[in-house]
């Protein structure tokens, strides 16, 4: 991987994409009066000089060495994670996620979770398909027995199915 | 037909096969629990109301079902009020109106509902405003609040401009030809009473009930009371100041179904709310709780909101910009 | 005083109270640990129940569920990092690690006893404070929120000062997001582009469920294994060592429990402020500080204590004054109303025996739901060892879905989502969350309060030092930021020459 000032261009990656949402925060808050842009702005300029020290702390320089043990000395070595997670599992998991939380959206809370969790426990549990459509038929009912009958909250019906 | 519509309609059979039919027998009417929106969070002045007159208003409808409080609160009161407005008008959704709050929300624009089109179903009842100031206050009367504005703006406390309470503070101040500034963001009206009392700002105009609440606590002091004719004593009234208009700065609270309910069964519906208003429990939760009940009618209701329409229609200018 | 102490007291040792107080502990510790539901659900859903009780019954119901909710939260925050309600966010930092270790039963012994601990601390400075609670809520205006945010935000700045580069990052980047919304000082939206959801701002709880529970659950699914990562240790559950570590840090929890109270009592998120202030106080004193964060027990029993002493004071602005300190209050006020007690003055001086009824509900729940913890430590510690591609996704679930049930809006599972993510990159790039949580929950009232004051004094800052309570705040600020400076001096004064 490239090096810059002799850190490897990954590791300024959390700092740089920080930034990136400073910058458009600014640019947002921008559009607005000046009263009511007031504190964000301030905020966010604050940011800006703070994500640029973070920056320079990563640097493999004099000065970002000396940024980091003043400013950072609990810090791992320049932000880089104490332990590795193999890449394939971390996208993984996030997808997950990512997939179920679509899912609640577009079908409702009803049909997806044991959608979900019948495709979690088999995909990624390994169990085998009589325990998987176990668990996800006994949480939906648990789901269903304490928000739709004990606490009538109306779960939502999903986009697809005429929610809101 | 794009894509997405044809699987929204075609995910809408399934439901759509088990939803209840629009047009029913209305001797069948209620065959299920009737949703009651409150378009605030739990535990506010609105909260209180449904909640009070809901386990009487199920007496007294014509079969035995549930009526349940829904709080839907978010975007000021938007959020439940839109819903109200988009749900079928078959009797099973019904909601608490703010008026004006409602009204004032709709005119800044953004809202999906129009109050003209509600099916109004009556009012339980209506809170004349007032000026209070703390009890240590060295201001003493509505002349004492004019002879400081003459020298500097007098502070009101109030919520923010979205609220009835901001647009009622700067209409009854104009009204009496007081110069007026805003200490607005409390979050609640107890809050910014409070803040009066404490001495945040001079003074605060709210609803009356807490006024007087606040004021037999000896905590406050009521300079006027915005009635016709005044129920506080030695606090000066609309007449008294020369502004009948203040009269009409009130705050309703309607109720409402969705646009298009048949009328057999909005009458349902009314007659349940007018008897529930009436149930001895409901009266005695008013007293004890010094919460004014008084129902009126839909005829009313309609009339109110035209009134309250026509009003701020001329006050416009202190509704919140967009 | 005494008398109607005892009175209240008296009041609820009625076989009839007492049924009520002990389903509403029951109820509290089952919502409180479900993420999302917590106390205001609760009395929301037992609100229609108690139409029939009387008065008294009410609020022994009620006081059995605000008592018991911490216990239930602190549960799967330790267990899962899932805080079952916002404050115990805070007892996730070092909860949860010690759950890793397999120490999950040190770690509730712990937070029970400093739940009651706290909770019996809590109770007797607001026994004593109820008949000034009018004055004591009149002393804090704008000027004075202001400065508290000040100190809240310093504080946990510099309990982070280990990363305090980091921290203040998190900070901004909380506070950036805590200023969406609209903005009823200015009168104006911010951040919305035009939707409703957004109109209210980023709702703290799904946030946090993002932040913690769903950010762990990612972390768990892609390292793999279990919560525990001493399967062995697990079995020998170290309960009652734990019980007995709050006995031997007294002084944190009486910290903790003094900040619970005094922070209770301030109209908005106060339980979260409570706890993490507390958290960040203990690290601040602590001779190493270096270990929170990794399994400190100190670090579980700050928060705890402070979360239940701040239950008894936060009745002080909603029964004075009818102003809730949080959603469950409000909640609670309704109950209140729906009873006949109108909070405000007149409430103070006409039912007071209730008023000191609900206090010692509040307790004797606070105690009987440690208990109950206590009881369940053993097959509660057993979840940590559930395999990770099991357990993720029936915490991510009940997460979603309780996220969802908050309000009922769907938009909440995107925002657990969108927090779910930046929680688990914040874990991978060490960014610390303790900052972004207060940040979060502080940075609105930072803003309004400054304008209010501002408002106030038409613009002149010297408001700020003309109060004897601004003074004693501003005071706090100087000795915390000093604090750090004093210790070195302090131990460089101590050390041989």
């Amino acid at each position: 991987m490239r090096r810059v000032l002799g850190t490897s261009f990954a590791l300024y990656a959390p700092a740089l994409g920080l930034l990136l949402v400073t910058l458009i925060y600014l640019a947002v808050a921008y559009r607005y009066k000046p009263d009511l842009r007031a504190f964000p702005a301030g905020v966010a300029w604050i940011m800006v000089v703070l994500l640029g020290l973070d920056l320079v702390s990563r640097t493999g320089t004099r000065i970002g060495a000396a940024l980091t043990r003043w400013l950072n000395p609990g810090s791992v070595h320049l932000g880089a994670p104490a332990e590795t997670q193999p890449r394939a599992r971390q996208v993984s998991a996030v997808l997950w996620l990512v997939a179920f939380a679509a899912l609640l959206v577009l079908v409702g809370i009803l049909a997806a979770v044991p959608i979900y969790l019948f495709a979690a426990l088999r995909w990624r549990g390994r169990r085998s398909y009589r325990a998987c459509a176990l668990g996800a038929a006994g949480a939906t009912l648990f789901v269903w027995l304490l928000f739709a009958v004990v606490l009538r909250v109306a779960l939502y019906p999903g986009l697809l199915f005429g929610g809101a | 037909m794009d894509r997405r519509d044809f699987l929204i309609g075609a995910g809408a059979i399934v439901p759509a096969l088990a939803a209840p039919r629009l047009a029913h027998a209305v001797d069948a009417f209620p065959e299920k629990d009737i949703t009651f929106i409150i378009p605030y969070s739990a535990g506010g002045g609105f909260d209180n109301y449904v909640r009070a007159i809901a386990p009487a208003m199920e007496k007294y409808l014509p079969h035995k079902v549930n009526v349940i409080p829904t709080n839907v609160a978010a975007g000021g009161g938007t959020r439940g009020t839109n819903q109200l407005y988009r749900a079928k008008p078959d009797g099973f959704t019904i909601a608490i109106f703010n008026i004006p709050g409602m009204f004032v929300l709709q005119e800044r624009g953004g809202a999906e509902y129009d109050l003209a089109k509600v099916t109004w179903l009556g009012s339980i009842g209506r809170d004349h405003y007032g000026i209070g100031v703390g009890a240590s206050s060295p201001l003493k009367s509505v002349a004492d609040l004019k002879a400081l504005s003459a020298t500097r703006p007098v502070k009101f406390t109030t919520t923010g401009p979205e609220a009835t309470a901001y647009a009622a503070t700067l209409i009854a101040t104009d009204l009496l030809g007081i110069k007026s500034q805003l200490i607005g963001g409390y979050k609640g009206s107890n809050d910014y009473v409070v803040a009066a009392i404490r001495g945040d700002g001079d003074a605060v105009i709210t609803a009356l009930p807490l006024l007087r609440r606040m004021q037999a606590g000896g905590e406050l002091r009521i300079l006027a009371d915005f009635e016709p004719h005044s129920t506080v004593p030695g606090a000066a009234d609309a007449a008294s100041l020369g502004q009948p208009e203040l009269a009409e700065i009130v705050l309703e609270r309607l109720i409402g179904a969705p646009p298009g309910l048949p009328p057999d069964i909005a009458a349902v519906l009314s007659d349940a709310l007018a008897k529930a208003v009436a149930d001895p429990a409901t009266v005695a939760w008013g007293k004890a709780s010094d919460s004014e009940l008084a129902w009126a009618p839909p005829e009313r209701a309609a009339r109110i909101l035209a009134e309250q329409a026509a009003f701020f229609q001329k006050w416009k200018k202190y509704l919140a910009p967009g | 005083m005494l008398d109607l102490w005892l009175s209240g007291f008296l009041g609820l040792m009625q076989v009839r109270e007492l049924a009520f107080l002990g389903i509403g502990m029951a109820i509290g510790v089952v919502f409180g640990a479900i993420p999302g539901l917590g106390g205001a659900t609760a009395l929301a859903l037992l609100m229609p129940l108690t139409y029939g009780l009387e008065p008294f019954t009410a609020l022994a119901l009620s006081g059995g569920v605000m008592g018991a909710i911490p216990m239930g939260g602190s549960i799967t925050a330790i267990l899962l990092n899932a805080p079952g309600a916002a404050p115990n966010a805070a007892t996730c930092l070092d909860g949860y690690p010690l759950a890793q270790q397999g120490k999950a039963g040190l770690a509730i012994g712990a937070a029970a006893s400093a739940n009651s601990l706290g909770g019996i601390i809590g109770t007797i400075s607001v026994l004593a404070v109820l008949p000034v609670a009018k004055q004591l809520v009149l002393l804090f205006g704008p000027p004075e929120f202001f400065l508290m945010t000040i100190f809240a935000l310093v504080t946990v700045a510099s309990a982070s000062r280990r990363q305090l580069l980091r921290g203040l990052i998190t900070g901004g980047l909380g506070l950036m997001i805590s200023f969406i919304g609209y903005s009823d000082v200015i009168g104006g939206e911010r951040f919305t582009f035009g939707t409703d959801y957004l109109w209210d701002g980023i709702n703290i709880v799904p946030a946090l469920i993002g932040l913690f529970a769903v950010a762990e659950m990612i972390n768990l699914s892609a390292k793999g294994g279990t919560v525990s990562r001493a399967v062995g240790t697990v079995v020998v559950t170290r309960m009652w060592s734990g019980v007995l570590e709050t006995f031997k840090h007294l002084g944190t929890v009486l910290r903790g429990s003094l900040i619970g109270t005094l922070i209770g009592a301030i109209p908005g998120e106060s339980g979260t402020v409570a706890a993490f202030l507390s958290y960040s106080l203990t690290v601040q004193a602590s001779k190493d500080p270096g270990s929170f964060g990794k399994g400190n027990i100190e670090g579980v029993i700050a928060p705890e204590a402070a979360i239940n002493a701040k239950d008894g004071s936060a009745l002080i602005p909603t029964i004075a004054f009818g102003i809730p300190s949080g959603a469950e209050m409000a909640v609670f006020l309704g109950i209140l109303i729906l009873h006949g007690m109108q909070p405000g003055p007149l409430m103070l001086m006409n039912n007071q025996r209730e008023i000191y009824g609900l206090v010692w509900a509040l307790t004797a729940s606070c105690l009987l739901a440690s208990s109950v913890g206590l009881l369940f430590v053993r097959p509660l510690a057993l979840i940590t060892l559930i395999d990770a591609d099991i357990l993720a996704p029936l915490v991510l679930c009940v997460a979603f879905v309780g996220s969802f049930s908050v309000n009922g809006e769907i938009e909440n599972v995107i925002v657990t989502a969108v927090f779910g993510i930046l929680g688990y990159l914040m874990i991978r790039f060490d960014y610390p969350r303790l900052t972004v949580v207060i940040a979060l929950v502080l940075g609105n009232t930072t803003e309004r309060s400054f304008r209010q004051s501002m408002a106030m004094s038409d613009g002149d800052w010297s408001i700020f030092v003309h109060r004897g309570t601004s003074l004693v705040i501003i005071a706090s600020i100087a000795l915390t930021l000093a604090l750090p400076l004093l210790r070195v001096l302090v131990r460089r004064a101590r050390s041989p020459a």
